[in-house]
C-alpha cells in the first residue's frame, strides 16, 4: 500500500507526482553534498565487551558502537540462520527476539543487546531435533519458496500467536506484515500460523 | 510405493530452511575473508574526473580502496544478449565513463562491513556531468536486427488493413508498463577466494556454468581452475543470470589484496548494479467479425534498451502465438536511454504484452458485446496463427471452463458498474496466460545403490523452485524408492552440465536428464541380470526387459525390482550419466549450452508449437469514495503437461500470480527525470504486496498430456503465473467503474483522474 496517500483534492498530485517532487529536493542535496554517497554509515569507535543469552548460551563478544545485532550475531558469532534482506528495517528477514519482542536485528545495535535473551531460528528446535510447531507447520504448508524471508518468517509467527494477534486470518495477515516474502508464499505462511494457533488452542 | 509423482510431496530441503541451516553464499566466510563495498555513481552520464580516496584510506579498518586506475586488470566479457555471459556488456571501473546512474566507481575493503560502509562514504568522486535521460523516447525507436530477419522480429502475414477494413468492430489501444525491478530477498552477493591462480566464488546464481565460462574467461584459467558455488538462492526471478560487475570486481578486488573478500551489494545499490524489466509502449490494433473472429491483429512492441546494448525480450513472438487470425502484423521495437542494461524479469516477453493483448481484448468484447470468455473460445486455435505447426497441446478452453465453475463466472453481472457491495464497486475480469516451452540440452548423473538409495548429481539450481524435491522425486519414482532416500547434489559449476534456470526450463530439461540416467541404469541392470544364471530375469532378451517405475518386466510376466537386481550384482550399485537431448536441439544450440551459454530450443519447433496455457479471473472491489483498490479473491486455471510435486507446483503458481497483483497494482521503479536515476531504490518504497494485500488465491492444476515436449511430459511453470493477471485486474477494474486503466501500476489515482 502507498505509504503516502494521494491528496483526493488535488487533483494530479499522485502519488507518483509527490516522489518526483520530492526528488528534486533529493537530487538537489546530493549534489550540494559534493555528489558522494548518502552518508548513512557511523564512524568507528572502540569496541566493547557484550553479554548476551543467545538461544539459551551466555555469549560473550566484542563489538563495536555501530555494530548491529544482526552482524553480531552472523559475523561474530557465526551464526548466520538470521538473514539480511535490507539492512535498513524494512523487509523483516532479520527478526529476531529480544526478550521475548520480536525486534529487525538489522535496526538493533548488539550493545543495546546487553544483557538481553535473543532467539533465533537456531534456538527453535529441540536439541533432539524434533522441530519447534511453526517450523514443521512452515514446511507442511510450503510457507516459503526461496527460504530466504522464513527465519524471519519464523520468528515473527511465534511472536504472533504469542502476542495474541492471531485471532482470525485478517488480524494474522496485517501482523505478518512487516516481512516480506517476494516468492508469494503469503497465503501459505497464514495456512501455518492459523495451524500451529489451532493445536495450541486445542 | 506411495506415488511420487504427480502429489504433493514436502521439500526436502525444508528442514534446512526452517532451521536457518541452508547454506546461501553469503553465508560462507573463508578463513581471513576482508568486506567490500561499492562507491557508486551519483551522476548518470558524464566522467569521474577525480577520484580522492585518502580520508577513506585512512579509516581504522579500511584495507585498500580501489578505483579504475588500481583494480587488478582482467579481460572483460560479451553482454548475454550479445552471447556472452555478462549482465551487462558495458564494464564499469575500466575507465572514466559513466553511463548510467549508480555505476561503480570505486571498491573498498576493510576488516568488517561497517568498516567498508564508512570507507566507501568517504571516498569523494568528482564528476563532470552531461545531459541524459532514464526514459526511452519511444518516437525514437527502431526495428531490432534488419527488419524482415529470420529472428521473426518484423511479421507479416494476409493483409492487416483489409481485415481492419472488413472488421465489424475494432480496437486501437496503446499501454505502457514502468521499470521494474527483481527485488529478490536476498541481496545480491558474491565471495572470492584466490588459492595462487585458482579461485572459489560463492555467489547466488542462476547458472553456476554461466558465471564460470565467464570468470574462467575473464583470467584466462581453464574452467577446472575456477569453482563457482552456490547451494541455495534466496530468490532470483532472472536478477542472478549472468556474471555481474559487482562480482568481477569483488574477484579482482580479492586478487589485489590478496585475501578473500565478500561484498553484500546494498538494497538501493541492487537497483543499478544488475538488471531489471525494461520500461515498454505496447500498442494494439485488432479487428473482429459480428461473431467475434479476429480478422485482424497487429502488435508493435518497443521497449527500452541501454545505450551500449539491445537488449531484446521478444514479446511480439509470444502474443502472436495467442489466437487465430488470417492478418497479422507484428514488430519488435527499441529506444534507448541511459541505463544500465536491462534484462529478464519473471516472464521478461510475457508481463507486460498480455497486459496490452488480454486489455484489448476485454475491450474488443465490449465493443462486440460478447462474454470475453466466449471471445476467446470464438478464438481459440490448435494451430499456431504464424507458424502453421499444431500446438503439442493446447487445453486453454480448459482452462477458462475449469476457473468459470471455481470462480462463479455467471454471477458476473452483464452491465458496467452493475455490482456492488455496500460502498464497494465489485468488477469481474478475466485474462489468457501463457508461456512457451523452451527447451534447453542437459545432463544429470545418477547412481543407485542396491542398499535402497540414490544420488542424483546436476548443476542445476534451486532458486525457490522446489528442484531439489522435483529431481528426487524423478529418481525415486524410476528407481522405485521413497523420496528421502534420495540425495540431490546442485548448484555447483563442476556437476555435470544442467542449463541456466531460466526460461522455466530446469524441470522439463534437468529432470528428463535425470529420468533417462534411470532408464539407462536400468537398461545397464537388465544386461547384467539377464546374463546371470539365477534370478527371475535369467536368460531373458535384455532389449525385452522395461523399467516401470521401480521394477524391471520381462515380456512373459516376470519381474524384479531394480533395488533387488542391484543387489544380485557384484558392485551392487550403477552409476551413469543420463542426457536430454530433444529432437529440436541442434548441434549449435547443444554447443552454446555445454558452453556455459543458453542454447534453447522452441517453443516452435518443424513439428509443433509447444506452450502452457491458463486463465485467470479476478474479483476487484472499487471503494466508492476513497477509490482504494482491492483484489479480495483471484481465482485461475493452468495445464502445463505432468505436474511433478502438486505441492510446490502449486506455490509457483500461486507466487506467479501474486507478482502479477504486484505488477498490475504495486510495482514500479519511480524515476528522476532531471537527475536520470532509480529514485524509490529500496524495498519500502519500491511496492510489493506484503500478507494484508493478499487475500484468497485460488490455483486449479489441469490434467494434461504431452507426449512431444520431453519423455516426462512436462512444460515449465514458474513464469506462467504472473502472465495474465495485471490484465485480469485492469478488466475487473473496467467492469466495476468503466474506466479503461492502460499503463501499469494501476493506481487511485488513476481510477480517480481517467
Amino acid at each position: 500500500m502507498p505509504k503516502t496517500p494521494p491528496d483526493l483534492r488535488r487533483p494530479g498530485v499522485s502519488r507518483r507526482g509527490f516522489l518526483q517532487g520530492s526528488s528534486v529536493v533529493a537530487g538537489s542535496l546530493g549534489i550540494a553534498a559534493g555528489a558522494a554517497q548518502a552518508q548513512d554509515s557511523m564512524p568507528s569507535a572502540e569496541a566493547r565487551t557484550i553479554t548476551m543469552n543467545v538461544n539459551g548460551k551466555v555469549r560473550s563478544l566484542s563489538v563495536e558502537p555501530r555494530t548491529t545485532l544482526v552482524e553480531a550475531l552472523r559475523d561474530t558469532l557465526g551464526m548466520t540462520g538470521t538473514k539480511i534482506g535490507c539492512n535498513q528495517g524494512q523487509c523483516g528477514a532479520c527478526t529476531v527476539l529480544l526478550n521475548g519482542m520480536r525486534v529487525n536485528s538489522c535496526l538493533t545495535l548488539a550493545v543495546m543487546a546487553e544483557g538481553a535473551e535473543v532467539v533465533t531460528v537456531e534456538g527453535l528446535a529441540d536439541p533432539n531435533g524434533d522441530l519447534h510447531p511453526m517450523q514443521a507447520a512452515f514446511a507442511e504448508n510450503d510457507a516459503f519458496q526461496c527460504g530466504y524471508c522464513t527465519p524471519g518468517q519464523i520468528m515473527s509467527a511465534i511472536a504472533c500467536i504469542d502476542e495474541g494477534h492471531a485471532g482470525d486470518e485478517a488480524e494474522i495477515r496485517e501482523y505478518m506484515s512487516g516481512n516480506l516474502c517476494r516468492c508469494g508464499a503469503y497465503p501459505n505462511i497464514v495456512a501455518a500460523i492459523v495451524q500451529v494457533r489451532d493445536s495450541q488452542q486445542g | 510405493m506411495a506415488q511420487t509423482i504427480n502429489t504433493e510431496v514436502t521439500r526436502t530441503d525444508a528442514r534446512r530452511k526452517v532451521t536457518g541451516t541452508a547454506t546461501y553464499a553469503a553465508d560462507e566466510t573463508p578463513s581471513g575473508m576482508l568486506h567490500g563495498a561499492l562507491v557508486c555513481s551519483a551522476i548518470a552520464v558524464g566522467q569521474v574526473t577525480a577520484i580522492d580516496t585518502s580520508a577513506a584510506e585512512s579509516e581504522p579498518g579500511v584495507v585498500a580502496v580501489f578505483t579504475h586506475e588500481t583494480l587488478p586488470d582482467y579481460k572483460t566479457v560479451k553482454g548475454f544478449y550479445a552471447g556472452g555471459p555478462g549482465s551487462s556488456s558495458f564494464w564499469p571501473m575500466e575507465g572514466t565513463d559513466i553511463r548510467y546512474a549508480g555505476q561503480p566507481v570505486a571498491y573498498v575493503v576493510a576488516e568488517t562491513a561497517a568498516a567498508a560502509r564508512r570507507g566507501a562514504d568517504l571516498v569523494n568522486v568528482t564528476y563532470q556531468e552531461a545531459d541524459g535521460s532514464i526514459h526511452m523516447d519511444p518516437e525514437d525507436s527502431f526495428v531490432v536486427g534488419a527488419g524482415e530477419d529470420s529472428e521473426g522480429m518484423v511479421l507479416t502475414k494476409g493483409d492487416l488493413q483489409a481485415g481492419l477494413d472488413e472488421a465489424a468492430q475494432t480496437v486501437d489501444m496503446t499501454f505502457t508498463t514502468p521499470f521494474q525491478h527483481h527485488n529478490p530477498m536476498e541481496m545480491f552477493s558474491a565471495t572470492a577466494e584466490w588459492r595462487g591462480d585458482r579461485l572459489t566464488v560463492w555467489m547466488p546464481s542462476q547458472s553456476v556454468r554461466t558465471l564460470r565460462h565467464g570468470i574462467a574467461g575473464a583470467y584466462g584459467l581453464p574452467e577446472t581452475s575456477v569453482r563457482v558455488i552456490s547451494p541455495f538462492v534466496g530468490g532470483a526471478f532472472g536478477s542472478k543470470a549472468g556474471i555481474t560487475p559487482y562480482a568481477m570486481l569483488t574477484i579482482a578486488a580479492a586478487k589485489g589484496v590478496g585475501a578473500p573478500v565478500r561484498l553484500i551489494v546494498t538494497r538501493p545499490q541492487m537497483y543499478t548494479v544488475a538488471t531489471f524489466r525494461p520500461e515498454s509502449r505496447q500498442q494494439f490494433r485488432l479487428g473482429a467479425d459480428a461473431q467475434g473472429r479476429l480478422t485482424a491483429f497487429e502488435h508493435v512492441e518497443i521497449a527500452q534498451t541501454p545505450q551500449f546494448g539491445e537488449i531484446v525480450n521478444p514479446g511480439t513472438h509470444i502474443t502472436r502465438a495467442m489466437y487465430a487470425c488470417p492478418n497479422i502484423h507484428t514488430e519488435q521495437r527499441l529506444a534507448r536511454s541511459d541505463t544500465n542494461s536491462g534484462g529478464f524479469m519473471r516472464a521478461p516477453n510475457e508481463m507486460q504484452t498480455f497486459f496490452g493483448l488480454e486489455s484489448a481484448m476485454d475491450e474488443l468484447a465490449w465493443k462486440l458485446g460478447m462474454d470475453p470468455v466466449e471471445l476467446r473460445r470464438v478464438n481459440d486455435t490448435m494451430t499456431h496463427p504464424t507458424e502453421d505447426v499444431p500446438f503439442s497441446s493446447r487445453s486453454l478452453m480448459e482452462s477458462y471452463d475449469a476457473v468459470s465453475n471455481s470462480f462463479g463466472w455467471d454471477q458476473r453481472g452483464r452491465e458496467i458498474g452493475s455490482m456492488t457491495d455496500g460502498d464497494w464497486l465489485v468488477g469481474y475480469g478475466c485474462a489468457t496466460a501463457t508461456y512457451p516451452t523452451n527447451i534447453l540440452a542437459s545432463n544429470a548423473r545418477v547412481r543407485a545403490q542396491g542398499t535402497g538409495n540414490a544420488y542424483v548429481e546436476l548443476a542445476a539450481h534451486d532458486v525457490g523452485t522446489g528442484t531439489y524435491t522435483i529431481m528426487a522425486q524423478i529418481a525415486a519414482a524410476r528407481l522405485g524408492l521413497p523420496v528421502e532416500a534420495v540425495d540431490v547434489v546442485m548448484g555447483e559449476a563442476d556437476l555435470p552440465v544442467a542449463p541456466i534456470s531460466g526460461g522455466s526450463t530446469t524441470a522439463a530439461s534437468a529432470g528428463s536428464a535425470v529420468h533417462d540416467a534411470c532408464v539407462k541404469i536400468a537398461q545397464q541392470l537388465a544386461t547384467q541380470i539377464s546374463g546371470m544364471s539365477e534370478g527371475p530375469l535369467s536368460g531373458v532378451d535384455p532389449s525385452r526387459i522395461t523399467l516401470d517405475d521401480g521394477t524391471l518386466r520381462g515380456p512373459d510376466g516376470q519381474s524384479q525390482s531394480v533395488m533387488e537386481a542391484l543387489q544380485m550384482i557384484p558392485e551392487g550399485e550403477i552409476e551413469v550419466v543420463g542426457t536430454f537431448r530433444h529432437p529440436a536441439l541442434t548441434d549449435q544450440l547443444i554447443k552454446a549450452t555445454f558452453s556455459g551459454g543458453y542454447g534453447t530450443a522452441g517453443p516452435v519447433t518443424p513439428e509443433f508449437a509447444m506452450f502452457a496455457f491458463g486463465a485467470e479471473m479476478v474479483e476487484v472491489r472499487i471503494h466508492k469514495y476513497t477509490h482504494e483498490i482491492r483484489v479480495p479473491r483471484i481465482h485461475s486455471a493452468f495445464a502445463a503437461g505432468t505436474w511433478l510435486n502438486r505441492k510446490t507446483a502449486h506455490s509457483q503458481l500461486m507466487g506467479g500470480m501474486i507478482w502479477g497483483i504486484s505488477s498490475a497494482l504495486h510495482e514500479v521503479t519511480e524515476t528522476d527525470k532531471p537527475r536520470s536515476r532509480f529514485l524509490n531504490a529500496n524495498i519500502a518504497e519500491y511496492l510489493v504486496p506484503v500478507n494484508a494485500d493478499i487475500r484468497e488465491v485460488r490455483v486449479e492444476m489441469l490434467e494434461e498430456q504431452d507426449d512431444y515436449v520431453n519423455p516426462l511430459g512436462v512444460k515449465g511453470i514458474g513464469e506462467i503465473g504472473i502472465v495474465g493477471t495485471a490484465a485480469a485486474i485492469g478488466n475487473a477494474i473496467y467492469h466495476a467503474t468503466g474506466k479503461r486503466l492502460t499503463a501499469l501500476p494501476m493506481t487511485i489515482s488513476d481510477v480517480l483522474s481517467t
